[in-house]
């Protein structure tokens, strides 16, 4: 069942109860009000006719000549002509005394209906004759000292009637109120409902690939709150598979480029050992070959090495992160490629304008030992490298600046994508594989910070490893 | 399934409101019954005598 459907029919079914309720407690008040009203009003009418009886005794006594007999002729013909004048159609009175009717106008026997005990001043009944509600009151007095009955027998069909009439009114009203309720009802529940609907929409969208869809319900109420905690998930979801997307696509590259980079060595290594089983060589050519095959598994292993590197910090493993001196940073990263350097005939100088920084030494020493290599690379002899470790805000920023050939503007934005490399057969040679500036892109985000290139062609290149304070990294 | 749970709920509102329709005459009869298996009956209390007239005032 909708939920529009299960809201609109337990509204009516509480609209149902209620009414229900209200007119049922109504009804049953208002009956029981005629019906009290009925009896009070005969016990009403009959008091007011002794009264007169009792006037006219009292005249009747004042005559004190006068005879008894004729007394009670004349309260007996005042009684008659009373009732007479008072009666009607729905309405008759008895007179009831010493077990005989003076009096007795009633299509019932009153005094057998409702026989009245001594002491007893008012009483009454109702009873039903021949399908009419009927009421017979009675009034006891003593006329002449006689103790006398009045009876007044009334048809109350009228107030039964009346009864009648209230309940269809009831009936109707119960009827009509919840017709109204049935036909007005489910438009505003599906009014009210409508941006469900809409959110419903728009999250078998977003489930079939429309992730940039929002549902954009601004409504002040619960499902305004709904509406905007499903679009923030909507958002982060977005942000994640865009995330995922990217990370994937990076993934795709870096094992491309990888098969791609592997393919070179592995070529060098198969070829020169066929050239060795194979070929009749001189000692000279062997040990060339096999010099040939050494320099290509260690350009392997070093580019294996720095793929794990890179994976690892891809996957976001936990780095250590501790003070270290910076001068020892750059000592130990220049002594780690000082045989390069003083084999290329470039010349390093460090330049320490900050004692320490926060971050962890090993992952900042393979960064340093990477940018270092690069320079040597791009130096010419003679020329120098210097290693800077200085202020950069609330941070430490390490520089490996040199004198080198520079790299042209348009390459600098994508020199740190694994394997891209300006002067790809150069870079080959020297045995790179363009995933320095990568690794070390790397560890700088993994530290919250970035790296910086600003270079020159012919000119010279610095390179920043730009890296938080530790405060930062505390807050 | 769905449908048949809604038209259940739909034919038993509609049985309710039926059955609240007919119930309430019967409720009034009942209340008619039961005034008609009462007699009220209020007992009489010694009325006090007259004081005598005087005459002179």
């Amino acid at each position: 069942m909708k939920l529009r459907t299960r809201q609109t029919l337990i509204s009516l079914a509480i609209i149902l109860l209620t009414m229900s309720v209200f007119l049922y407690v109504y009804v049953g008040l208002q009956a029981n009000h005629l019906l009290k009203g009925a009896r009070e009003n005969g016990a009403w009418q009959l008091q007011a006719f002794s009264e007169h009886i009792t006037a006219l005794e009292r005249t009747a006594a004042l005559e004190a000549e006068a005879a008894h007999i004729t007394r009670q002729a004349l309260v007996q013909y005042a009684f008659a002509t009373y009732a007479h004048l008072l009666q009607n159609a729905d309405r008759a009175y008895s007179l009831w005394a010493d077990g005989a009717y003076l009096y007795n106008l009633s299509p019932l026997d009153p005094a057998a209906q409702l026989p009245v005990p001594d002491k007893v001043l008012t009483a009454s009944r109702m009873l039903r004759q021949g399908g009419e509600l009927m009421l017979i009151s009675s009034y006891s007095l003593r006329v002449l000292e006689v103790p006398v009955t009045l009876y007044l027998t009334e048809n109350i069909s009228r107030v039964e009637e009346q009864i009648n009439n209230l309940v269809r009114i009831a009936q109707a009203a119960l009827v009509c109120s919840l017709a109204f309720c049935a036909l007005v009802l489910p438009p505003l529940v599906r009014k009210s409902l409508s941006p469900l609907e809409t959110l419903s929409g728009v999250a078998d969208k977003i489930a079939g690939g429309a992730y940039a869809l929002r549902a954009g319900i601004d409504t002040a109420d619960e499902v305004g709150d709904l509406s905007r905690a499903f679009d923030r998930m909507a958002a982060t979801v977005e942000e994640k598979i865009s995330a995922l997307e990217e990370t994937n696509r990076r993934q795709e590259m870096l094992l491309g480029a990888l098969t791609h980079e592997l393919k070179t060595p592995m070529t060098a290594i198969i070829g020169f050992s066929d050239s060795v089983l194979t070929m009749p060589l001189t000692e000279a050519e062997r040990a060339d070959a096999l010099q040939e095959i050494h320099e290509a598994a260690r350009r392997t292993e070093r580019l294996s090495q720095k793929m794990m590197q890179l994976i690892a910090l891809g996957h976001e493993q936990g780095i250590t992160k501790k003070h270290i001196a910076a001068a020892d940073l750059l000592e130990q990263a220049a002594r780690a490629v000082g045989s390069a350097a003083q084999a290329a005939g470039v010349h390093i100088t460090l330049d320490v304008q900050t004692p320490s920084l926060w971050g962890d030494a090993d992952l900042l020493h393979s960064a340093l030992t990477n940018l270092i290599d690069n320079a040597v690379k791009a130096s010419q002899p003679g020329q120098r490298i210097t290693l800077r470790a200085g202020r950069a805000g609330g941070g430490v920023a390490l520089s490996v600046i040199d004198e080198g050939r520079g790299i042209p503007a348009a390459d600098i934005p994508r020199l740190s994508e694994p394997f891209y490399r300006v002067d790809k057969a150069r870079s080959r040679k020297l045995g790179g594989a363009g995933l320095g500036l990568a690794l070390c892109r790397m560890i700088a985000q993994a530290h919250g910070g970035q790296l910086q290139l600003d270079s020159k062609e012919n000119r010279g290149t610095a390179v920043h490893l730009v890296l938080p304070g530790e405060d930062a990294h505390a807050s | 399934m769905r449908h048949k749970k809604g038209l259940l709920a739909i034919v038993m509102l509609l049985a309710a409101l039926l059955m609240a329709v007919w119930l309430l005459p019967q409720m009034t009869n009942l209340l008619i019954e039961r005034q008609m298996s009462l007699h009220p009956q209020v007992t009489a209390t010694p009325v006090p005598p007259e004081e005598p007239w005087d005459e002179g005032l």
